[in-house]
C-alpha cells in the first residue's frame, strides 16, 4: 500500500513508519507571500528537504499534493497534525477530495485533567511532574 | 528597508481560503554542489522575497543555521542543563539554539526532554524542560484560539488603552538607525542571521511596546518576517506576555540589566550611553512609562 507523506512548515521530518513511502513538500508562492517568508526562512526549509527523501515541488498546495497523490497511486495521504488555522483549512480541502490519515509526533505531555490555559504558572503546575518524566517518544 | 508591513495570513480570518490557481506544479532541484549553488539558485526562483538581492544586495542569504536533523542532533546532544540553567539570561549563555528546527517539526519537544533526562536528573534538567514546556505552552493556546493570537488577550495593565499605542514602527528602529547601540545591534543580528537570544527579545519588544509605545502587533510582524523560529505562537503570545495583554503586568528593563547580561557590549561604546534613557532604576522607569497606573500597581 503507497501513502503519499505530505511534509509541511510544522513538519519537516517523515514519521519513522512511513520510511520508504514516497514524500512531498510543496513550496507555495502564496503562502510565502501571506507568511512573509524570507530567502533565510526558505532556505532554511530548502536545506532540511535536501537532507531528506523528499520530491519538492513549487505550484498550489491543494492541487499539488492531489496531483502527486493520483501519481503515485497513493491510498491515502498522510501528514502530522498542526494548530495553523490556515494549514488546517488547507489540510480540510485535501480531505474533501482524498483520504488523509493524521499522525501525531509523540506528546510532550498527555494531561490527565483539563489544562487550564490562562497563564503558563497554572499549565506548569498541572504537567511539572508529567513533563519531568521521560516519554520514550518515538519521534 | 521594508516600510509598513502588510498583514499576515494568520490575521485574516476568512471563510474561504484564497482560491487556487489553475497553474501547475512545478519540480524543484535537489543537487547542489554548495550551499552557494544553493544560494544562487533560490535567489532565481523567490526573486521578490524578503532577503533577495533586489531587497539586500549586499547580504548572505542562508542564515548561519544550516538546515537538517543532523544539525539539531548535534546541538541538542551539546545541551549541558546545569549550564544552560546557570547561564541562560546571558547573551553568551549556553543556550541550546534549537529553535528553528524544533518550530518546524524537525525535533519534537519530547525528544529534547527524553535527551536531557537522560543525561541529568530532573532536578537539573528541570529549567531547560520547563522552557520547553513554555512553546508546548503557546501551541496548546494557538489551538484554542487560532486567529485570535492577533488578538489583545486581554487588557493592558499599563494604564492605556490599545488606542493609545501606534500602529507603526518607527522606521529608524527597523533600520537599525535609532542611536542606541543596544536595539540597533539587535535589529541588524535579526534580519542577517534570522535568530535573537530570547532576552534580547524581550528587551526589544519592551522597547517597542512600553517605551516607544507601540502596538505589539507591529513588532510581533516584524519578528515574524526575519525570525528562523518564527511562529505565530510562540512570537505573538510572547509579544503579549511583554505587552501586559497576556501577563499580569507589564515587563520592563534598564541599562543596569542589559549591561550586566550583554558584559557592557552594547552600553560601553554606545552613542547614547551619557544620555540613555534606559538608564534608571525600576522604580524610576514604572513612574515615567506608566504614569497613569494605580501607584499601588507600580512597583
Ligand atoms: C518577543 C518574543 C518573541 C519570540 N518569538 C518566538 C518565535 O517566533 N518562535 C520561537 O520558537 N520562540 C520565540 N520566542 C521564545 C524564545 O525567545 C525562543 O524560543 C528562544 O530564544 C530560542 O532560542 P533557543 O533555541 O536557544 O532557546 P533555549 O533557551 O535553548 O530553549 C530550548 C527550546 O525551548 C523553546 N523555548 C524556550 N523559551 C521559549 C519561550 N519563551 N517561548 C516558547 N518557546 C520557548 C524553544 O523551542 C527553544 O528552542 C520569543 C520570545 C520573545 C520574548
Amino acid at each position: 500500500m503507497t501513502t503519499l507523506v505530505w511534509l509541511h512548515d510544522d513538519a519537516l521530518r517523515i514519521p519513522p513508519d512511513l520510511r520508504g513511502q514516497p514524500a512531498l513538500y510543496v513550496f507555495d508562492d502564496e503562502t510565502i507571500r501571506a507568511r512573509h517568508y524570507g530567502l533565510k526562512r526558505i532556505g532554511f526549509i530548502y536545506e532540511t528537504l535536501l537532507t531528506l527523501p523528499v520530491e519538492i515541488r513549487r505550484g498550489p498546495t491543494v492541487e499539488t499534493v492531489l496531483e502527486i497523490a493520483r501519481r503515485e497511486g497513493a491510498e491515502a495521504i498522510a501528514l502530522t497534525g498542526t494548530p495553523c488555522p490556515h494549514l488546517t483549512a488547507t489540510i480540510e480541502q485535501v480531505k474533501a477530495r482524498y483520504p488523509v490519515r493524521m499522525i501525531e509526533p509523540t506528546p510532550f505531555v498527555v494531561p490527565h485533567k483539563k489544562l487550564d490555559l490562562k497563564r503558563f504558572s497554572r499549565y506548569w503546575h498541572k504537567v511539572k511532574d508529567q513533563a519531568l518524566e521521560p516519554s520514550a517518544s518515538l519521534f | 528597508m521594508a516600510p509598513a508591513m502588510p498583514i499576515f495570513e494568520e490575521e485574516i480570518v476568512a471563510d474561504d481560503p484564497p482560491p487556487q490557481g489553475e497553474q501547475a506544479s512545478e519540480e524543484l532541484a535537489r543537487d547542489f554542489r554548495d550551499r552557494k549553488d544553493l544560494e544562487t539558485y533560490l535567489h532565481a526562483l523567490f526573486d521578490d522575497v524578503v532577503g533577495s538581492h533586489a531587497d539586500r544586495p549586499h547580504q548572505e542569504t542562508l542564515s548561519p543555521f544550516p538546515g537538517g536533523r543532523a544539525e539539531a542532533i548535534d546541538r541538542l546532544a551539546a545541551v549541558k542543563p546545569a549550564q544552560y540553567k546557570r547561564t541562560r539570561n546571558h547573551l553568551d549563555g549556553a543556550v541550546s539554539r534549537l529553535s528553528p528546527y524544533i518550530r518546524h517539526g524537525i525535533l519534537s519537544l519530547s525528544e529534547a526532554r527524553d535527551d536531557v533526562l537522560e543525561r541529568s536528573s530532573p532536578a537539573t534538567a528541570e529549567k531547560f524542560v520547563n522552557e520547553l514546556a513554555w512553546r508546548d505552552y503557546w501551541q496548546r493556546v494557538y489551538a484554542k484560539i487560532g486567529h485570535g493570537v492577533w488578538e489583545d488577550r486581554e487588557e493592558y495593565k499599563t494604564g492605556f488603552v490599545a488606542a493609545d499605542y501606534a500602529d507603526t514602527l518607527p522606521p529608524a528602529l527597523v533600520a537599525g538607525e535609532t542611536g542606541l547601540a543596544c536595539m540597533d545591534g539587535f535589529a541588524r543580528e535579526l534580519e542577517e542571521t534570522g535568530y535573537l537570544h530570547n532576552h534580547a527579545r524581550m528587551w526589544v519588544a519592551a522597547y517597542v511596546v512600553h517605551f516607544l509605545r507601540v502596538k505589539w502587533q507591529a513588532g510581533a510582524r516584524w519578528f515574524l518576517a526575519h525570525l528562523l523560529d518564527g511562529d505565530p505562537a510562540s512570537n505573538n503570545l510572547s509579544w503579549q506576555w511583554v505587552a501586559s495583554t497576556f501577563s499580569r503586568k507589564p515587563y520592563i528593563w534598564n541599562r543596569e540589566n542589559l549591561d550586566r547580561n550583554t558584559d557592557g557590549r552594547y552600553c560601553a561604546a554606545c552613542p547614547a550611553r551619557d544620555r540613555c534613557p534606559l538608564d534608571k532604576s525600576y522604580e524610576a522607569l514604572t513612574d515615567e512609562l506608566f504614569p497613569n497606573r494605580p501607584v499601588e500597581e507600580r512597583t
